[in-house]
């Protein structure tokens, strides 16, 4: 099925030629139904991949492989949408009309070397296992993250659609043995769906090496949105000197919605913009804190606002964040302020432009939601967000879950 | 206008100084929609000490930082809004050597918001009532950089290490000094170091050069500037020792973290020369501690290190350390590095991947407008050009590094470990 995308989609194939940057960049995005085991895999993979070959089976050799090409870079991490598990792959070199010393064939045999000779071992496994259980106890040991996991575990709870959200997995990567690694490897490519992007000023080697990766599957991202009840205010205890304060809404905003333009403008003024109500009323009018936002989640409907408190304010903070909330349903907002966030919100979407792993990022959420439009149709239907709409969105946010990290 | 053309990365831009003293250096990217414009001073947070005209100030820790809060205030505006309607994201950052307020747009129209940007940085509006209330917001954000172990540790670092020398505070101050700050302060502080011959307007952008620095002289002739001597930042002596030789706590943390810094006795001509000495002194110890040694794999298969393990060379004009930092249940820090240390890891084929590596990293900064143009500005607030300092780098050979290793001493060193509360 050929969509367009400004004209760039050919199949699963993404290109954009252009000299503007100094690098050329292929990301290849593969897809799959979500379960803990394959996520477990996948993150053992990240670890290899790049890192171990069967041409470069240690570090040091790889980093002289890596310091030959100029720090050709192969990064990876997993991104999850719904039931969707993408398994990102993103190659970053410089273009080699820079260089002196290395051509084209250099760089997509390097690349194709990790990828497809990765190396695994046992004993790697054992020193990826053991790093994962220290990088999972630094995520504890840090009040941030420590909230962040708490919270996506309640979620997690709620509903399938949102399972994915723990995804602290210890007890799936210990669990891992190089046979499960390897199976889940194969089935990289050859079960998952798989989308190339090719972003910078390539030639017609380069283009025929991403043309060569196939694509056999197709696996739809559900449009359903979550069910969570609602959970009464949770206060956790923990030495600190400021409190942390998560507090999260679902709508009925997802994608697909016929409001998500409207969702998307509304939570850019309630908090993800230093104009938004909640920074200027929270933060500039009572200070009751140094930083203050709200996420739209944009898979799953769900608002998510963050901030630090002195923990003494937390029902005034909470209370705060309420009334802002109805400020949005009554229209207590000027229409200067509501076209100063499309204002900015358009501008951040423009800069998308110039930045390649934005303008990727941006690409791949349309096919994976199946939405295409394009940058100036986005845009538009931004601008034609009105008052009524934010109201009419607002009056949908229903408070799911409040947790608050009480310092003492 | 001076227009540069650097060959190596195929990048032209253009610099010239303004009557009023006030550098401007402009990136021309035609291909590109996004605009950046930073203007940056070079008072940060060491900058605690300073004589202007014969007058002595000393400043509180934390003044720069409160300055930069309080730039974004009008009487009459609201400059966020402002900027925003503009279509313009505006932001600004102190760190120990500079202060900078920058913004983005993708807009047509540049000439608002740079005219807006330079017109709030160049007048403080502030009384008595806005400073205390700013305070309350920024304890916050110096308090909450606390529950931070990374930053933890740095920060005990620095106190071990320095008597004096004013890395020993926090950028933001602490409560304490905060609560001290007044009105007066930041105006002095203001007055003397936001004048424009110490300060240096950076632009990336799409539009015409020429034009920009029409708009620009348009808009500083306009102004008037008193007269004033650039103040000089003074600082007390530094002892060669360290202040506290080893020292620990606990937090509530599951393993202990460790950082062992080795203070070293500056020695830089200029600018130049630390960039120079501190890119040697990180080549050097890169080849040691990094995968470019074919030993780290086996530290990492013994458990000796894994993926926390990292060092840091901080250099400037007035002080120079080199920080290891550490996770595990050892206290060994130290014997591991000082062991290495001894042995001979130094090898010209690898110091040229290193280049490499390097060189391949200034391109990948050129991508994104953001990330150069803050790098650039800092560099050129500090006296040298960062497209140009790839020359420097190019041509290194392991007799330089040797030679920059040698001619510091390692014997003043500081230790400071967190431990897990109940261990």
């Amino acid at each position: 099925m050929k969509k367009t995308l400004n004209n760039k989609w050919e199949d699963n194939l993404f290109l954009i030629k252009t000299n503007k940057y100094k690098t050329i960049d292929l990301y290849l995005t593969f897809s799959n139904e979500h379960d803990p085991k394959k996520h477990a895999c996948l993150k053992a993979i990240s670890y290899f991949l790049g890192s171990y070959s069967l041409k470069y089976p240690t570090k040091n050799e790889m980093h002289k492989a890596k310091s030959n090409l100029y720090l050709a870079n192969i990064s990876s991490e997993i991104d999850i949408l719904n039931n969707l598990i993408n398994f990102n792959i993103n190659y970053s070199f410089v273009n080699p009309s820079f260089l002196d010393d290395v051509k084209i064939e250099d760089f997509i045999d390097y690349f194709d070397e990790c990828l497809r000779n990765i190396y695994f071992d046992e004993k790697i496994l054992v020193e990826y296992k053991k790093n994962y259980k220290d990088s999972i106890k630094r995520k504890y040991d840090n009040p941030s993250t420590y909230i962040n996991i708490k919270t996506n575990q309640i979620l997690a709870k709620e509903d399938e659609l949102l399972k994915p959200l723990d995804n602290i997995l210890l007890k799936e990567v210990e669990e891992l043995n190089i046979e499960d690694i390897k199976k889940e490897y194969f089935n990289l490519f050859n079960n998952y769906e798989l989308r190339v992007f090719l972003i910078g000023d390539y030639d017609e080697e380069l283009l025929n090496y991403a043309k060569s990766f196939k694509n056999n599957r197709h696996y739809q991202l559900t449009s359903r949105l979550p069910n969570i009840k609602k959970h009464l205010p949770i206060i956790e205890r923990k030495k600190l000197g400021q409190s942390i304060l998560n507090v999260f809404y679902k709508t009925p905003y997802n994608r697909y919605a016929k409001d998500f333009y409207a969702a998307l403008v509304t939570n850019c003024l309630l908090g993800a913009l230093p104009t938004s109500l909640l920074f200027e009323e929270i933060r500039e009018k009572h200070s009751y804190c140094y930083f203050i936002f709200s996420e739209y989640v944009k898979c799953n409907g769900i608002i998510k606002i963050s901030t630090a408190i002195d923990g003494k304010n937390y029902l005034k903070v909470r209370r705060l964040i309420k009334k802002q909330i109805k400020r949005l349903i009554n229209k207590d907002f000027s229409e200067h302020k509501l076209e100063v966030t499309k204002k900015l919100l358009i501008d951040n979407i423009n800069q998308t432009i110039d930045d390649l792993s934005w303008f990727q990022d941006f690409a791949l959420k349309s096919s994976l939601y199946g939405v295409f439009v394009t940058i100036d149709e986005y845009k538009e239907a931004i601008l034609k967000v009105n008052r009524d709409d934010i109201s009419r969105v607002a009056k949908n946010y229903q408070l799911v879950l409040t947790y608050l990290l009480k310092g003492n | 206008m001076q227009k540069i053309y650097n060959e190596h990365f195929d990048e032209t831009y253009y610099k010239e100084k303004l009557d009023n003293g006030l550098e401007a250096v402009i990136f021309h990217k035609p291909e590109y929609i996004s605009s950046f414009v930073g203007i940056g001073t070079k008072f940060g947070a060491l900058n605690l000490k300073q004589i202007s005209q014969g007058q002595e100030y000393h400043f509180n820790p934390g003044v720069a930082h409160f300055l930069e809060h309080k730039l974004f205030e009008s009487k009459d505006k609201d400059l966020f809004d402002l900027f925003s309607g503009l279509g313009a994201n505006v932001n600004a950052f102190t760190s120990y050597r500079e202060t900078v307020y920058h913004f983005n747009t993708t807009s047509e129209d540049i000439k608002e918001p740079l005219k807006l940007l330079l017109d709030f940085v160049q007048k403080l509006e502030i009384n008595e009532q806005s400073v205390e209330k700013e305070k309350d917001i920024i304890i916050q954000e110096v308090n909450a950089n606390k529950q931070d172990v990374d930053y933890r540790l740095i920060e005990e670092i620095n106190k071990s290490l320095f008597f004096n020398y004013p890395l020993k505070y926090d950028i933001g101050g602490d409560e304490e000094t905060i609560k001290k700050i007044n009105e007066k302060e930041l105006r002095d502080a203001y007055d003397i170091n936001y004048h424009p011959t110490n300060m240096v307007l950076f632009i990336s952008s799409p539009f015409d050069p020429n034009e920009l620095i029409k708009i620009i002289k348009d808009n500083q002739n306009k102004k008037a500037f008193k007269k004033t001597n650039i103040a000089q930042t003074i600082y007390d002596k530094e002892n060669d020792e360290v202040k506290r030789k080893e020292y620990s706590f606990k937090m509530d943390i599951s393993k202990a973290k460790h950082a062992y810094a080795i203070k070293l006795k500056p020695n830089f001509k200029d600018p130049l020369d630390c960039f120079y000495k501190q890119f040697c002194m990180n080549a050097y110890l890169k080849l040691y501690f990094s995968s470019l040694n074919p030993d780290y794999q086996k530290w990492m298969d013994k458990g000796i290190i894994n993926n926390y393990f990292e060092f840091e060379v901080e250099f400037d004009m007035h002080s120079a350390a080199i920080i290891f930092f550490m996770e595990n249940d050892n206290d060994n820090i130290k014997d591991f590095i000082d062991e290495q240390l001894k042995k001979d890891y130094l090898n010209q084929e690898r110091l040229e991947q290193l280049i490499k590596d390097h060189i391949g990293v200034y391109y990948r900064i050129l991508n994104d407008i953001y990330s150069f143009s803050n790098d650039y500005l800092r560099c050129y607030l500090h006296g040298y050009d960062f497209l140009d300092s790839i020359n420097i780098i190019k041509n290194i050979k392991i007799d330089d590094l040797k030679e920059v290793y040698n001619s510091f001493d390692y014997q003043n060193y500081a230790l400071v470990h967190i431990y897990p509360k109940g261990k």
